[in-house]
């Protein structure tokens, strides 16, 4: 039995979806994900103060029982504790921001700040969106870093004011690496997540290469990436049978979760 | 399923895949799963099919690869379970039949989706890919009146 009316509203689903794609990529510069990334970075920075928000609230509502000049000092003492808070934050970022930039100073790179709003992680894909787009120069390609000269990951796409990144676990990113204190050569690959722990295999390790547990895993500057950037340390270094090569496995230093703050390397 | 149910459980999976993506590991995105599960399970399939697409661009935006390819896939697989009704239909059928044949409509609505990733991730995938599913397919199993 043939249901014309699903086949009507299916080609007019698809027809209307393949006009949207094309209009998005070639006509209106990646419309959608410009308009729904802004919102959702919008949305990600009133999160911040969704605590703050909330607690207040608390304390609104707490007036009537507890008297007004008892809420009024409660306020004041909450509105003074989200003041310190926001401080201590602003510090700890100043520190980072601080420190980064003496560093990239001294290596003779240039840095451009951008923020986290959506980090999105499975077994297939591993990227950030970061609150930085083409309006602010972003390229394809340019390498980012967390503070510490610890590599995140690369940009892949570019939207006007936002960028999706690929973080090194992703399986579409591969890059040069350097490995131990003989820097023996080797480049990263990630296969499929089968746990939350962030990890690449090392390819290119031949057996007689000297590669132990604990050895760190740096960039090696033959690709995008400026050398000497750390990317972790090595968690496995084994040889089965009479294979050429070792199966290497590096754990990776960058963890999305620990700072919103990222860098891009300009040059 | 009706639209509310339907906006719920969407709402559910988003807010968990993009807020606890990093703590919660999940080998890939239930959404597309719970779509073919409720797809090839509808008795109205061209109204279903109309919120679950609405739904899955709005996952697209956000699955990590070129915009478009995520839906193109479901789409493909949709029309794949039309067409199938002619001679299976999942209501009548066992659970046993009706987990393997879903199961297949999720592993082709995948094999689209990651030759655009990496082919090897995929065969890497497939054993998790299948306890994920099974676990969602055995929810709704239980929750259905």
């Amino acid at each position: 039995m043939v249901n014309v009316n699903f086949y009507k509203r299916y080609f007019l689903i698809v027809t209307l979806f393949v006009f949207i794609i094309l209009l998005n990529k070639f006509s209106l510069k990646h419309f959608v994900e410009n308009s729904i990334y802004f919102f959702t970075a919008r949305t990600n920075r009133l999160q911040d103060n969704a605590g703050f928000i909330v607690r207040l609230g608390r304390t609104l509502l707490n007036l009537n029982q507890t008297g007004e000049e008892n809420a009024a000092i409660k306020n004041e003492n909450l509105s003074l504790l989200s003041k310190l808070t926001r401080l201590e934050s602003l510090e700890k970022e100043n520190q980072l921001l601080r420190g980064q930039l003496r560093q990239s100073k001294e290596a003779g790179q240039e840095l451009m700040t951008a923020k986290v709003f959506n980090i999105s992680r499975t077994g297939t894909v591993s990227f950030l969106l970061i609150d930085r787009g083409s309006r602010d120069g972003v390229k394809k390609s340019m390498p980012v870093i967390s503070a510490g000269n610890v590599v995140a990951g690369l940009v892949e796409e570019v939207y006007d004011r936002s960028s999706r990144v690929l973080l090194l676990d992703d399986p579409r990113v591969i890059i040069s690496v350097k490995v131990g204190a003989t820097a023996v050569l080797g480049s990263t690959r990630a296969n499929a997540h089968k746990d939350s722990n962030s990890e690449v295999e090392i390819d290119l390790i031949t057996n007689k290469d000297p590669v132990e547990v604990g050895d760190l895993v740096i960039t090696s500057g033959l690709d995008k990436f400026p050398s000497s950037l750390i990317v972790g340390e090595i968690s496995r270094s084994e040889l089965k049978g009479g294979n050429l090569f070792k199966s290497v496995t590096a754990n990776l230093y960058y963890n999305p979760v620990s700072s919103p703050l990222l860098f891009l390397i300009i040059n | 399923m009706d639209t509310p149910k339907f906006i719920t459980i969407a709402l559910t999976i988003f807010i968990l895949e993009r807020f606890f993506m990093y703590f919660i590991f999940l080998p890939v995105s239930l959404f597309p799963i719970f779509s073919i599960l409720i797809l090839a399970s509808s008795a109205n399939l061209s109204k279903d099919f109309i919120q679950t697409s609405v739904a899955i661009i709005f996952f697209d935006i956000f699955s990590g690869i070129t915009f478009g390819l995520f839906t193109i896939s479901f789409f493909i697989v949709s029309l794949f379970i039309h067409l199938s009704r002619g001679f299976i239909m999942v209501s009548d059928k066992s659970v046993i039949f009706n987990l393997f044949f879903t199961s297949f409509l999720v592993l082709i609505f995948y094999s689209i989706f990651l030759t655009k990733i990496s082919v090897t991730v995929f065969f890497h995938l497939l054993p998790l890919l299948f306890i994920e599913f099974a676990i969602l397919f055995a929810i709704l199993q239980l929750t259905k009146k």
